[in-house]
Formats: C-alpha cells, structure tokens, sequence
C-alpha cells in the first residue's frame, strides 16, 4: 500500500480520499504501488464479498489486461489505472449496456475538468483525433439470471509524452497531457470520472440504461455514420444506425438486412 | 496407469466404432467396454464402472512383468445416454464464444474432458465485457455446441455435459 510522500504525486488511499466527492464510489480504496491487474484483485475481492464501490488503483500494472489478453501497456506513475466494483440490480441479459457507463462518464469528466471533448468509439474506447487515451476492459460474475457483479476497469493515459509510449503504440497512443498540453493532476481526475460514474450509475434507477447509451452515442461520431468493422479476419461494412437493449451495435448492411454486432474494431 | 491415461483411452473408445480396448502396461491392464446399455448409468458414479477382477490367463504379449489385475472401465454409449444426466450450458448473454483466454492459447476444455464444478469453460465477450462461464457440475464434456470465435444468443446452449 502506498503512503503519501509529500512534493510526490502519489496516488496514495489519502490522497485518494482527501480528493473524492462521491459516497458509494471510493468507499474502500486499495491503492497499489505495483498490481498484476487491478480487474483480476478487483474480482477477487468481488468473489470474496466485498461491497460495491471498491475502488483498486494502481502506480503501475505489470500484467495490464486488454482484450483477448492483449498488454495494456499502464507504466507507473504516468496515468490512471484503476477497478471498481459494482453490484447492479439488472438482468444479465442487459449486462452489455453496463461498459457504455463507464466510457461516457470518463469523456464527461474530462471536459467537465480539462474542457476537452473526447470521441467514444465502439465499443468503447476513448480518442483524440483518432488516437486512444483510454481503454475500458470489464468483467462480469452472474447468479441466477442476474448480475451478482461486474468489475468496470478503466486505464487512462494522463501525463505521458509522445515519445514515453512504447514505440509499436505511438501512432495509436495519445495521453490527456498531449492534448491539454499541461500536466494533469491524476487525483483531481480520478475524483472527476468517479464522480460523473457515480451520478451516472445512479440515474440508472430512475432513467434505465437505455438514457446512458443515448448519451453515449451523441459523443460517437461514427454513429449513423458508413463504418467498416474487422472481426478477425472477416470484414463487415453497413451503416451504424443503434445500439440495442443488450448492448450491441446494429449496423444496417447495403441490402436493407440488419447485423448485429458484439466485438470488432471500427476502422476509419 | 495414470487416471489421466485411463481417460485417454476412454476418449479413444468413444470417439471410435470398436466396443472394446484392452490396454497393457507394467504388468496391469486395462479393459474398456463400450456397454450399450444405459440403464445402468442411474446414478453419478455408476456412468463409470471400474472393477477389479481376479487375473485371467496371462497373454503372451505381457511378457514385462507379473499381472496384478484388471481394470475393467464399462462406459455408457454416449448417444443413448438418458437426457435428465446431461446437463446443457446456456450463454447468459448475447456475445462471442471463446474457448480460450487469448488466440493462441490452449483452450479451458475439450469433448472428453472431465471437469470440475466452477471450473472455467469458456469466455463469452460483448462490448469488451467479458464472462468467465464455469461448469455447474462435475462431469464430462460431451459436447462443445459453439465454434471458437462465433457469436451466441441469450440462453444458446454451448456445452453438454453428462453428469458425474
């Protein structure tokens, strides 16, 4: 666990708490110097009982997951890697909706902090023209039909310079720095998306997940748009006209038939 | 022999037309009989029946050392087992159906298998969402219903399982 060192932008548990304004979010903080994976200590805690609104952040991850095991590359003390757990009372059928949450509140504390505007990009990913500076990766346990839990794990890239990315990534890789042009202070940021997570999260009991994925789409530029999508090695071209009630995007193919679609990288 | 042998074998018989293998090793043989009747198989330790039988004639084969039993393993035909042992995997949610953790890595299960109750079979993904589905009961895989990398519906059934 770390402590705080005072003239070092730690990401210590005080820290942490001292710049929270959330009540459920952040109401336990695992704060790591070096974790595996944040999602994997975060499930394992989920397994074992622990409440919603576990936060497990780390300086640096040294098996960062990405989609089918890729590395996320989250060296230390450069961005924010962190897991939270939540306990949602939904259907299981429905869990796909829950990713759209987090990648929505992170683009609306970044510009409700920094007054930028960040792209979503199906399904998912966070980007400055066309570079990422965030990936969401989560997890989901189900019990009779129902979500018993899902671990939301958010990587940010915050004060990375162009040249500190690993060099097979920056052509793809940007972070918040590059393009606030200043460096960001990560427990402020941390506050802000956890913040905007919460009152998200909570909006859910009143407006359902489908208020989430409208306000998801009015940030995805490609939607409505012509896209191409790679699976694998099949490539699948239509129109992206939604994203339905289980979360997958519907595209409507040149014939009229429609396509839905659960994984795939868009293409420009 | 090693259970793990034994279960390789049992495997082999299946997959194949002969009702019978018999297997020798360090002075121990094994038998496996595909046995066509099911009735047999009422209860979770019955659908595999090892006994051990005095030691018949010695083969001339077995010439590496004394033969202190045989294993006789009757398995039931797969094809006529009763439905209500056969436990069916649903997907709990629209997405894809992987059987390993990354592309190229050896996948959670094969038809044969013997698995554990929570353990892993395979990963369903949606929207970079991923679930771990793991079995509810302890038994063989007899069916993988799902290729690799396809997509899967809400309550499709990936896996059959005869319980053990």
């Amino acid at each position: 666990m770390i402590k705080d060192r005072p003239g070092f932008d730690l990401l210590s548990e005080e820290r942490i708490k001292a710049a929270l304004k959330t009540d459920l979010l952040g109401n336990r903080v695992y704060a790591f110097w070096s974790v595996g994976s944040t999602n994997e200590f975060a499930y394992r805690r989920a397994l074992q009982g622990d409440l919603e609104g576990v936060l497990v952040i780390a300086e640096q991850q040294t098996k960062g997951k990405g989609r089918k095991s890729r590395d996320w590359d989250s060296p230390f003390y450069k961005g924010l890697w962190f897991s939270l757990i939540l306990r949602p009372d939904i259907q299981s059928s429905q869990a796909g909706l829950l990713p759209y949450l987090a990648g929505v509140s992170v683009a609306e504390a970044v510009e409700n902090l920094l007054k930028l505007t960040p792209d979503l990009k199906w399904p998912n990913d966070l980007l400055f023209q066309g570079k990422k500076f965030c990936g969401i990766l989560s997890e989901v346990e189900f019990e009779n039909g129902k979500v018993k839990f899902i671990i939301l794990g958010i990587g940010i890239n915050v004060n990375q310079k162009p040249d500190e990315f690993p060099e097979q990534y920056q052509h793809q890789a940007t972070s918040l720095r590059q393009n606030y042009n200043s460096r960001i202070d990560r427990a402020e940021l941390l506050a802000e998306v956890l913040y905007c997570l919460e009152q998200n999260y909570k909006s859910i009991a009143t407006y359902g997940l489908n208020e989430i994925v409208s306000k998801w789409k009015k940030r995805c530029p490609q939607f409505g748009k012509e896209i191409v999508i790679m699976q694998d090695d099949v490539q699948v071209q239509g129109q992206f006209v939604d994203i339905d009630d289980n979360g997958c995007l519907i595209l409507q193919t040149e014939s009229g038939a429609t396509k839905k679609i659960v994984a795939g990288d868009i293409r420009f | 022999m090693k259970p793990k042998e034994i279960q390789k074998l049992i495997e082999l018989v299946e997959k194949s037309d002969i009702s019978e293998l018999e297997v020798s090793r360090w002075g121990r043989r094994v038998r496996i009989t595909k046995s066509s009747t099911v009735s047999v198989a009422k209860s979770s330790a019955d659908s595999v029946v090892i006994s051990s039988t005095p030691p018949p004639i010695r083969p001339l084969s077995a010439i590496t050392a004394p033969v202190a039993s045989v294993e006789t393993i009757e398995i039931p035909a797969p094809a006529k087992a009763p439905d209500q042992n056969v436990f069916e995997v649903k997907s709990p949610m629209v997405g894809t159906f992987y059987r390993a953790p990354a592309p190229d890595a050896t996948p959670y299960v094969q038809v044969g298998d013997i698995v554990s109750q929570n353990q892993v079979l395979c990963i369903i993904e949606a929207m970079k969402l991923m679930n771990e589905i793991e079995s509810e009961v302890r038994g063989r895989i007899i069916e993988i219903s799902v290729e690799n990398a396809r997509p899967v519906e809400y309550n499709q059934v990936l896996f059959k399982i005869e319980k053990l």
